[in-house]
């Protein structure tokens, strides 16, 4: 406003009593002008209005023939309670990976065992037991291989990274998930083998392990067999294990019998028993020197 | 946003059922086919993914729709689809149908007699098609496709979990109309097939081609379930369990459902005390003129009428709890002495007594004391009836039809000769004492049930039970100690039990146990009402003839309602703050306009020189919409490696007219919360999904982390 030059009364508005009785009694009189401040030329005012306050014209009667107040008010729809009778989460999955490629061997210690490790893209990951010397294959859950990648032992601990995000992991053998939500799988075979063409009976075949030691409150263990050299398997025989009851017994009764080749006896479970400790079969007609025990114990 | 759909069939139930309710959310259009086979969500004989979308049968027509949020030129669809058998002609057994908002067919998708898939316009005419066989039946198959009507393109790929092989189709030049996509069917089977047949969908999940991820082929997706399986310490909402007392009920809910015991003397009251007393949970209210009897020994047919404790409808009765007695069995002294206006929330456990004590009878709900005490001391009719419990059982006719409450009961005792309750009380949160050593009245107690294991008569009468038209004993699995989510973690949606966030208003009951002295006050919201022999101005109430007669005035001043200037005075406005109700003998209770706890400030005070008063000095009860509850769902499946989506599905509804929305989030696992559009909410429950794309923490990805220490919300937000 301070470069206001000029400003024009436009308008002068004079609010009249519409009634003169009684006269009006005007209690306030305000006079309001715009004006630049400053050194202004001129002032010019646009609106002048002339607020009067006065009374109302008189009335002999007053009547009211209808007065409401609206009040904004909720009432009933205020009792409104909101109800949800189900909630869920609907995912969209995939599994494996994308061009899963083959990448450096690695090598960890664990339980004294040292295992080379070689993953192999789709043909999987799989772990040399430099004491043992034998082979067994690793494995994820959803992946060709072990959803563990680029593995090192940093001092005592064996660190590695997913597949597909950057999450870096710790092997902690005594986890029976991976990835926290994954149930570990562990297959275990062994076998008997034999030249003999004589039926050789199983009476029983007993596991010795934590079984006790379980993912969820219950889980099975299964036991399958081929007597073809692993070309079939018969349908697998459970039995249910329990979180806690250490002195479980896992003994699989009237196994049937084999001859030539022998017999492999596949042990199977999902997020059970984190170490075997031996298995045991009880067998008829079986003679040592006809036979040699292959894996497990005979 | 790029994923606008996924549904895996798991949450809707099976069979005709669960199709119908697939109408509650994106499903426009669902084939229950009643007498012609099976539908819905199902699964193959040969084995499911998980629960399939299904047309199975011999003989029907039929498809699903399903209305896209928006339409798009440019779609990707994948799902799993298989066959019982190739149809015995072409364009019989159709994949998918394109269509636009007015519904008309922009191109279909055929699986033909030999196995070819096709793309056919609306009359049938090729647009392209795979070069060979590429469906076998009785095989679940891997369809993905990409759907550009701007572009005039198609491309199908079969089985191709990884999205790297060559497509089956890849067509270029179409013309598929000028409209984009808005509406898609799904298992349309156009011709009546004989013979076996039957088609299944599983794992749909669509998508567009906007944002930067999932806006191509994606390969082999699965849409898995996972049920909220965990509470939080995040919990504002509350649980409306099954579970009341122990873990059994006496489920009612069948048509006519009710229970019965023979007539006998010890069910005789005469004139002495009793208490009558159980849990009841209404699945609905009683409609039409009907009641819904809780407990009674009453026989209409043969006059044979002594004691009756139910709720009528609102033509009934306005919807009043009811307690009625004959003298003689007959109606020519019938009485009503309770009857008190009662509109129970569904699926909610009320204790309800009727107690005689001294002469006077008292009706308590949930402990407390509604209306004044009733005098009483007429004797009851010790007639032939038999025992009715949850509806009418009379000798020849049994259960009578349009008495029966559908609903449950737990902890039902009779007690006869004793009133248990004179006063307000804390209702039972354990079972009710067996045995005398237990209970003192234990002689007294004619019928008690729990309904723990069996529908049994646990008192020292030890009398028959005869549970009518399907009433049964039903065992809980919900419960506090299960935890707040098996309200909601349901894989077959039952909208008897949920979680909830109120809003309620606060309300006071106003007393007067005589009539008002001229110049007595009652002051509620901010105005005291006079009361006045004669009226001279405003907010005067006049002094009537009778007790409920100035109640009733003070009412209609404070409502600003009938009588203005004879019955309260000129000038009175209505309460700003407040609304009266009518209640019976001597009572009335007003309401907060404002939802919430700002009721429970209004101040309700008086001066009465010959008795009564407010209940309380201010306004309670009044409840805000709380805050929201987090939940924990179930794992996803192990051999997840890939999320591309997640679409968090609530069923919900609402108590009652008036606003009411629910916003769903998903929390990351550091807490990071991506809220979703609010949903406002009808009386009729219905599914509400929103899509997630990134983890809420990191904006990148999801991961099974992100699933496995993140955890779903659900807000009100009005």
């Amino acid at each position: 406003m301070a470069s206001a030059l000029f400003s024009f009364a436009s308008q002068f508005a004079v609010l009249d009593a519409q009634a003169t009785r009684p006269p009006p009694r005007v209690t306030q009189l305000a006079v309001m002008a715009a004006c630049a401040p400053g050194d202004a030329a001129e002032s010019r005012v646009s609106q002048l209005p002339v607020l009067a306050a006065y009374a109302p014209p008189s009335s002999q009667q007053s009547r009211v023939s209808q007065e409401q107040l609206l009040v904004a008010r909720s009432g009933g729809e205020a009792n409104v309670t909101a109800e949800v009778s189900q909630a869920m989460m609907l995912i969209a999955y995939g599994t494996g990976v994308p061009n899963p490629s083959r990448s450096d061997s690695w090598t960890f210690v664990m339980d004294g065992h040292r295992f080379w490790v070689l993953p192999l893209g789709p043909e999987g990951d799989w772990a040399y037991d430099t004491i043992t010397k034998q082979w067994c294959q690793l494995f994820t859950q959803g992946f060709d291989g072990l959803n563990f990648a680029h593995g090192v032992m940093w001092k005592q601990r064996i660190v590695g990274s997913d597949l597909l995000y950057p999450v870096l992991y710790e092997m902690a053998a005594s986890n029976p998930d991976d990835d926290d939500f994954r149930p570990v799988m562990h297959v275990v075979t062994g076998g008997i083998a034999t030249r003999s063409q004589n039926k050789i009976g199983v009476s029983n075949f007993r596991l010795t392990a934590t079984a006790g030691v379980l993912r969820d409150a219950s889980t099975d263990v299964n036991l399958t067999f081929s007597d073809d050299n692993g070309n079939t398997f018969s349908p697998a025989f459970t039995i249910p294990v329990t979180q806690g009851a250490f002195d479980q017994q896992l003994v699989w009764n009237a196994l049937g019998s084999f001859s030539a080749p022998g017999r492999i006896f596949k042990i199977s479970d999902a997020g059970g028993m984190l170490s075997i400790y031996g298995a045991d079969a009880a067998l008829n007609n079986y003679d040592d020197d006809d036979n040699e025990a292959a894996g497990g114990h005979a | 946003m790029t994923a606008l759909f996924m549904d895996g069939f798991d949450h809707y139930g099976t069979g005709d059922a669960g199709a119908a309710t697939m109408l509650n959310g994106a499903w426009a259009q669902v084939q229950t086919h009643g007498g012609f086979g099976p539908a819905g969500p199902g699964a193959p004989a040969w084995g499911a993914r998980t629960g399939a979308l299904a047309l199975a049968g011999t003989s029907f027509q039929g498809s699903y729709r399903y209305v896209l949020p928006a339409p798009r030129s440019h779609i990707f669809l994948s799902c799993g689809f298989a066959v019982a058998g190739l149809p015995t002609a072409n364009f019989m057994n159709q994949i998918c149908s394109f269509r636009d908002l007015n519904n008309v067919v922009m191109a279909n998708l055929w699986v033909q007699s030999t196995g070819v898939i096709t793309l056919a316009d609306i009359n049938n005419n090729v647009l392209s098609q795979t070069q060979g066989p590429v469906v076998v039946s009785d095989n679940w198959h891997f369809i993905e496709m990409e759907f550009d009507q701007g572009a005039g393109a198609f491309v199908l790929r079969i089985d191709d979990a990884q999205a790297a092989n060559t497509p089956a189709i890849n067509a270029a030049g179409l013309h598929f109309g000028a409209n984009p996509v808005a509406q898609l069917t799904v298992l349309d089977l156009t011709v009546q097939q004989f013979g076996p047949t039957g088609t299944w969908m599983d794992d749909l999940f669509i998508r567009d081609s906007n944002g930067t991820v999932n806006n191509g082929f994606l390969g082999d997706r699965r849409i898995a379930t996972l049920l909220a399986d965990a509470d939080t310490a995040t919990a504002g909402w509350t649980p409306r369990f099954y579970q009341k007392i122990g873990g059994g009920l006496l489920n009612c809910t069948a048509p006519n459902a009710c229970v019965s015991a023979a007539t006998s003397a010890s069910l005789n009251v005469g004139s002495g005390d009793f208490t009558i007393e159980s849990f009841v949970r209404f699945q609905s209210l009683p409609g039409g003129a009907n009641k819904a009897v809780i407990f009674g020994k009453w026989d209409e047919t043969v006059n044979q009428r002594s004691y009756q404790f139910f709720l009528g409808s609102q033509a009934l009765n306005s919807g009043s709890l009811c307690f009625q007695t004959s003298t003689d069995g007959s109606p020519s002294t019938v009485a009503q002495p309770i009857v008190y206006p009662f509109a129970p929330e569904l699926d909610r456990w009320y204790h309800m007594a009727v107690v005689r004590t001294a002469g006077e009878l008292l009706l308590f709900v949930d402990g407390q004391q509604l209306g004044l005490p009733i005098a009483d001391g007429r004797t009851y009719f010790a007639g032939a009836a038999p025992m009715g419990l949850a509806g009418q059982v009379e000798t020849v006719a049994g259960a009578v039809a349009n008495t029966t409450l559908a609903g449950w009961f737990d902890e039902t005792r009779f007690t006869v000769g004793f009133a248990r309750y004179t006063a307000n009380f804390t209702p039972t949160a354990v079972p009710f004492p067996r045995g005398a050593a237990a209970d003192p009245q234990w002689a007294d107690v004619a019928l008690l049930c729990g309904y723990e294991s069996l529908v049994q008569d646990e008192s020292g009468f030890t009398r028959a039970l005869t549970a009518l038209h399907g009433a049964a004993q039903q065992t809980v699995n919900d419960g506090a100690a299960v935890g707040t989510w098996s309200t909601i973690g349901k894989a077959v949606p039952d909208d008897n039990t949920f979680v909830e966030a109120p809003l309620l208003p606060a309300s006071n009951i106003l007393t007067l146990a005589a009539q008002p002295a001229a110049n007595d006050t009652v002051t509620v919201g901010g105005t005291a009402y006079t009361f006045k022999a004669a009226l001279a101005g405003a907010n005067q109430v006049l002094i009537d003839a009778t007790l409920q007669q100035t109640l009733q005035n003070l009412f209609n001043a404070i409502n600003a309602g009938p009588g203005v200037g004879t019955k309260y005075g000129t000038g009175t406005t209505a309460n700003a703050n407040v609304t009266a109700e009518q209640l019976p003998a001597g009572q009335m209770e007003v309401t907060a306009n404002v939802a919430g706890t700002a009721g429970n400030a209004i101040a309700s005070t008086t001066s009465l020189t010959n008795g009564g008063g407010w209940a309380t000095a201010t306004l309670t009860g009044g409840v805000d919409i709380p805050g929201p509850s987090d939940f924990k769902v179930q794992r996803p499946p192990p051999l997840t490696t890939i999320i591309s989506a997640v679409q968090i599905n609530q069923r919900a509804f609402k108590s009652d007219a008036g606003l009411c929305s629910v916003q769903s989030a998903l929390v990351g696992p550091l807490g990071t919360v991506a809220t979703a559009t609010a949903h406002p909410l009808t009386v009729s429950p219905s599914y509400h999904g929103d899509i997630f794309e990134q983890d809420p923490d990191t904006a990148a990805s999801i991961t099974p982390a992100t699933l496995i220490n993140g955890r779903i919300r659900l807000s009100r937000t009005v």
